[in-house]
Formats: C-alpha cells, sequence, structure tokens
C-alpha cells in the first residue's frame, strides 16, 4: 500500500486534504502530523511516496523540512507538494535546485484532486491534452492562428498553396503537398480529389454520375477525382 | 616695453583676479599681506619672466606659469576645494579675465584714435577693465558656479578646461601676429561664442543629468521601503487566504448567504492573484492596467500560476510586451458594445513563460488577425492607436525564439493572443 505524509498544523485544512486524498486514491495510506521532528521520524521509519508540506508550521518552516528530507538519501528524488497561502522567497530558492510543487490555498477541491491525481495515479496527461486537437494550428509569418475543424468546409491545393475554405473565408496558405497537410486531420475529412480535401459534415448531395459533390450553405461544387469514386461511393452510403 | 611698465601692467592683472576670485568665491577671506604679497610678487615675477624673455610665446607661457604659482599660493588655505577644483578656478578666472579684457580692449580701440600696443594704451585699457570688473564684483555673484565647482562637477571642469585652452591657443596665435589682432577680432569673438554655445549645451545635459541622479536617489532612497511594505502586505495576504481556505472548508455549515458573502470578497480581490507575483514591476504593471480598465468599466481577471517568472527578456522588455498586449485588448474591448471583459494569464509551460490574453470581441477573420501584426495596421478607421506595437512586439518576440499565438476563440466570442517566450 502506498504512503503519502502530509504535515499540516492546521486541524481544518488537514482534515480536508485528507478526505480528498482518500476520494482521490481509497487504498492510500495517509500518515499527517502537525509537527516536523515528527514528520522527519515518520520519514524514516516508513517508505513515503509523496510529501505533503505547509510552509508555515508552528514549530518550523516547511521549506527546510523539505530540506532535511532531501538529506535523507532515499528522498533524493521523492515528489514534494508544498501547501502555502503565497508563494514565498524560499520556495524559489528551492525550486533550483529540487522539482517540486505547491498548492495555493485557498484552492478548490478540484484543485487538490488535479494535483494529487497527477502525483498519486500518475495522471501524466491533463484531459485537455488527451483529447483530440479540434482545431488546425496555422503559422503565418511565425504567427500562429488557430482554424477550428468543424468550421472547415473543405481544402484544396491550387496554385501551388493550400486554399482553406472556412464557413467565413477562403484562407490562402503556404505550399505544402495535400499528403502531408492532411496528416493530423480528424476522421471526418476526406480526400475526393488529389487535390481536394472534403468535410463530410458539410456533403449536402453527391452526384456520382457527373462526379460532383454539393456542399451545404455554398453554391460551390467540388469535382469528385476519376480514381476517389469509391471513396464518393461510401460517403453517398454514410450520409444517406 | 621696460620693466617696470610690464610690472604696473600686471599689478592691474593681478588686482582684476582678486576681485573676480571673490565674485565666485563669496566667502573667500584673505588677508591684507597675503594680498599685498601676491600682487607685488607676482607681477614681479610676471614682469621680469615678460622682460628678460625676449621671444614672445616664451614670455607669454612664463607669465603664465607664474600666474598660477601665485594664484595657488593666494588661495592655498583654500581647504574646501580640493586641488583639481582649485584648478578649475584658476582656469575660470583666467577666461573671466580674458573676457574683460577683451571687452575693454575693444572698446578702447574703437574709442581712441591711432590706437597702438603700447604702455599708454594699455594702462588705459587696463582701467577701462579694472572698472568693468569692478561693477561684475559689485553686482554679479557666481555662487551657482562656485557650487560646481566645489562639488568637483567633471562635466563643468572638463567645459572650463577646453575653453581655457582655445582661449590660450587663441592669445598664443595672437602673440604670433601681434597686428592682426583688430582686424580678427570678430572672428576671435565668433571662436568663443560658438565655443560657449557647445559647452552651454554639455553644461545643461550635466545639469539634467544630475536632476536625474537626484531623483534617483530619492527613489533608492523609498525602494527598501516599498519593499517591505509588500513583504507586509504579503503576509497579510497569507493570513487572509489561509482564513478564507478555513472558511471555506466549512462550506456545507455555512449558511447560504454567507456563502455568497465569501465569493463576492474573493471575487473582487485581485491582490490574491497579484501577490503570488514575486516580480515587483510586471505586479505593478499589471495593478495599473486593472485600475485602468476598471475606469473604462472593463472587467479584467488576472490568473497567476507563473510566480517566480525568470525571463531572457530584460524587465524593461517584459514590461514593453505585457503592456502592448493589455493595452491593445482594453482599446479592443472598449469599443465591443456587449461584454467588456480581459482575461490574463501568466503560466509556465515547461522552461517557457506564458503571457496570455483574452478580450471579448466581434468575430475577426484570419487574414484580418494577420494584419495585426504589421506596422501601421488599424482595427478602427477613426483611430491611429489600434494595433500599435504588435510589431515590435513580434520582433521582440522572434528575437528570442518565442512563438505568438493569435486567434478568434467563438465558444466564448473573444481574440486570444497568447506569447510562449524564455
Amino acid at each position: 500500500m502506498k504512503k503519502i505524509l502530509i504535515v499540516e498544523d492546521n486541524e481544518i485544512h488537514l482534515k480536508k486534504i485528507i478526505e480528498i486524498a482518500e476520494k482521490t486514491k481509497p487504498d492510500l495510506q495517509i500518515l499527517s502530523t502537525g509537527l516536523t521532528e515528527k514528520a522527519i521520524d515518520i520519514a524514516k521509519n516508513n517508505e513515503i511516496e509523496v510529501f505533503f508540506l505547509d510552509i508555515q508550521l508552528t514549530d518550523g518552516n516547511g521549506i527546510e523540512l523539505a530540506k532535511k528530507i532531501r538529506n535523507i538519501k532515499k528522498y533524493q528524488f521523492t515528489h514534494i507538494i508544498f501547501i502555502t497561502a503565497i508563494p514565498t522567497k524560499e520556495m524559489e530558492a528551492f525550486h533550483d535546485i529540487h522539482s517540486y510543487d505547491y498548492i495555493i490555498k485557498p484552492f478548490t477541491d478540484k484543485d487538490l484532486q488535479k494535483i494529487m491525481k497527477e502525483i498519486l495515479i500518475d495522471y501524466v496527461e491533463s484531459k485537455s491534452e488527451k483529447e483530440e486537437k479540434k482545431y488546425l494550428s496555422l503559422d503565418f509569418n511565425s504567427i500562429k492562428q488557430r482554424i477550428y475543424y468543424e468550421d472547415i468546409l473543405y481544402i484544396e491545393y491550387i496554385f501551388r498553396k493550400i486554399t482553406i475554405v472556412t464557413k467565413n473565408e477562403k484562407i490562402q496558405y503556404k505550399h505544402i503537398p495535400l499528403k502531408e497537410f492532411k496528416k493530423n486531420f480528424p476522421g471526418n475529412f476526406l480526400q475526393i480529389h488529389q487535390s481536394i480535401l472534403v468535410n463530410k459534415l458539410y456533403i449536402k448531395k453527391i452526384d456520382l454520375k457527373e462526379r460532383y459533390v454539393f456542399l451545404k450553405g455554398t453554391k460551390k461544387k467540388l469535382t469528385i477525382g476519376s480514381s476517389y469514386k469509391e471513396i464518393a461511393k461510401e460517403i453517398l452510403d454514410d450520409i444517406s | 616695453m621696460t620693466f617696470h611698465e610690464i610690472f604696473i601692467l600686471s599689478v592691474f592683472d593681478l588686482l582684476i583676479t582678486i576681485l573676480l576670485l571673490k565674485t565666485i568665491c563669496e566667502n573667500l577671506s584673505i588677508n591684507i599681506y597675503r594680498k599685498i604679497v601676491y600682487i607685488i610678487g607676482g607681477a614681479l615675477t610676471i614682469a621680469a619672466s615678460s622682460y628678460l624673455l625676449t621671444n614672445n610665446i616664451i614670455s607669454h607661457i612664463g607669465s603664465t606659469v607664474f600666474a598660477f604659482i601665485w594664484f595657488m599660493i593666494l588661495i592655498r588655505k583654500k581647504e574646501k576645494i580640493n586641488f583639481p577644483s582649485k584648478i578649475t578656478v584658476f582656469f575660470f578666472v583666467s577666461l573671466l579675465i580674458f573676457i574683460v579684457q577683451l571687452i575693454s580692449i575693444t572698446i578702447v580701440s574703437r574709442t581712441i584714435e591711432g590706437f597702438r600696443y603700447t604702455f599708454y594704451y594699455g594702462l588705459i585699457s587696463q582701467s577701462m577693465a579694472m572698472l568693468i570688473t569692478i561693477i561684475i564684483w559689485r553686482f554679479f555673484l557666481f555662487t551657482k558656479i562656485y557650487n560646481l565647482i566645489q562639488e568637483g562637477n567633471v562635466l563643468f571642469r572638463i567645459v572650463t578646461t577646453n575653453v581655457f585652452i582655445l582661449y590660450y591657443i587663441l592669445t598664443i596665435s595672437w602673440f604670433e601676429d601681434a597686428k592682426n589682432i583688430t582686424e580678427s577680432i570678430i572672428g576671435i569673438i565668433f571662436i568663443i561664442l560658438v565655443t560657449i554655445f557647445i559647452n552651454v549645451v554639455f553644461f545643461r545635459e550635466s545639469i539634467i543629468n544630475k536632476s536625474y541622479k537626484e531623483k534617483l536617489k530619492i527613489y533608492e532612497t523609498y525602494i527598501p521601503i516599498i519593499d517591505s511594505t509588500m513583504e507586509e502586505l504579503r503576509k497579510k495576504q497569507h493570513d487572509f487566504n489561509t482564513h478564507m481556505y478555513t472558511i471555506k472548508t466549512m462550506n456545507e455549515k455555512l449558511p447560504e448567504e454567507l456563502k455568497e458573502y465569501i465569493n463576492e470578497i474573493e471575487k473582487d480581490d485581485i491582490w490574491k492573484e497579484l501577490l503570488k507575483l514575486h516580480n515587483k514591476v510586471i505586479m505593478a504593471l499589471l495593478y495599473s492596467k486593472y485600475t485602468l480598465a476598471k475606469d473604462k468599466n472593463i472587467n479584467l481577471k488576472i490568473k497567476t500560476n507563473n510566480y517566480f517568472l525568470k525571463s531572457k527578456y530584460s524587465i524593461y522588455e517584459l514590461v514593453e510586451m505585457y503592456g502592448i498586449l493589455i493595452d491593445n485588448a482594453i482599446e479592443a474591448t472598449q469599443g465591443h458594445k456587449d461584454k467588456k471583459s480581459i482575461e490574463i494569464l501568466l503560466d509556465k509551460r515547461e522552461k517557457k513563460n506564458i503571457f496570455r490574453i483574452t478580450n471579448s470581441y466581434k468575430y475577426i477573420s484570419v487574414s484580418e488577425i494577420n494584419k495585426f501584426f504589421y506596422n501601421g495596421y488599424s482595427t478602427k478607421s477613426d483611430t491611429n492607436n489600434s494595433g500599435i506595437g504588435l510589431n515590435k512586439l513580434k520582433k521582440l518576440i522572434d528575437s528570442k525564439k518565442g512563438n505568438i499565438e493569435c486567434y478568434y476563440n467563438k465558444d466564448i466570442e473573444s481574440v486570444v493572443v497568447e506569447i510562449e517566450h524564455y
């Protein structure tokens, strides 16, 4: 069973941190104290996975305590999380030599839970990073811009340049082969021509005989390439 | 000229020196015996050197050396000023004498017909110079000049020294070709005036520099006090945050009114976020922009996660970059009819600093956003202010391989600008 040590002299705060820790990982063994000396004893006699240290303690300073913990060989690289109401200069100095985290009071249950998840259950990637990107990132003369995939009607490689047609505008981009450009696009974008990539969500009608794709909200019809007829057929089945 | 003629004319020079010295050093007290010794001794040696040394230039240099030695003897007990300052006094007095004598010679040569450089005309000219000196001594006091000398103002020393050198070169060239002096007198005056003008410009600069130094001195005095006040404020905020957290942990037990009251207190507490920042200048910048936005009825929120901002940019550059972004956001939001809100986030991503600013605004296309960063771009036709500095910001970011991301977030109907820099 993994053990964590919480050093906090405020009873109410301690109770809250324990409550969140238990909620986050029920199989944890939570050790706690409000005294620095006792904290060192607990640390020496146990195998602590993560330390939660309040900066201002009745009998000392959390930073000093952290330094003492680091001096114990087995805790050279163990995660330390400081609990403070304001980031202090001492924390800055500590930051240069050790990896650590901090929670700033008053924190919400959500804040505490997030940091605990990251540390206790190896929550490496945050939810937003794990999610599929919702936008296309374009670089215009080193200014990055976001184009939301859901706004893109189609993309055409024309006059040796990528042209992105959205609900609102027509954007002329760089010279990049369509094959390379479409690499990270979501599944609803399908290639219907050597130089055309269409967003399935905007397809109104497909004329397989004349080989045209008609789009919603625009009079523009896109040509289906002769070698892309099968794909168009699949889309047609899909949307009908 | 004979020995006694030179002696008499030198007596005038030395008398003028004493009077001019009194106009500069108001509190200078030299007893009568020393004055007599100075005048007699000085005049004798100058006359002897001029009489014995036949070469005009060498004789002139010799006279100057003796004048300098006697001058130093005269003011040797003036302990308040050091030796370099005493030299400056000598140079300055010599220049005054030159100006006075130049004026008197000009007047005499223009009023008396058949003026020649003889003892007789010299006596008239020296009497005139004496008269001018008495007027200066009676009605003028160069206290400010003396203060500059006393405090060892380097620029004043340089100015006086180089004007003195110029004057000396002129006098030597005069000895070379004494006959042409009256023809070239206007030329000499012109050169002197130009020199004085250039030096006055330098001198003015030194006074401005001095005033800046004084201002800086005041700041240096008060900065430690501001620092300790900030530290005190930080401690208070620490206690406040701890108490707030304690109250909030009792959430379930609190009545609804109190919960609302707590939320209200927290909502308006800008310092809760600002005091997390350890960089006082950035803190001051954000606070000043917060009050500016508040005056314009804009709701500006700040979130800081990057407490110990460390950057490759100087504070001056950071203030400039962040200031440009905030000013643009305030200006853009001002024109927005509905929601007027700005959110600032200071964060860290790996080793890079993040500054993100989000302001409510109507939809802007990609091509429009691209124009933001070109020089002279304006979002409004009736103003020249919009987009000011964004081009500069881009150059600053590019210079240290940072990134800029700018886009319209349709979900929150806002323009987002994020800079990522070391």
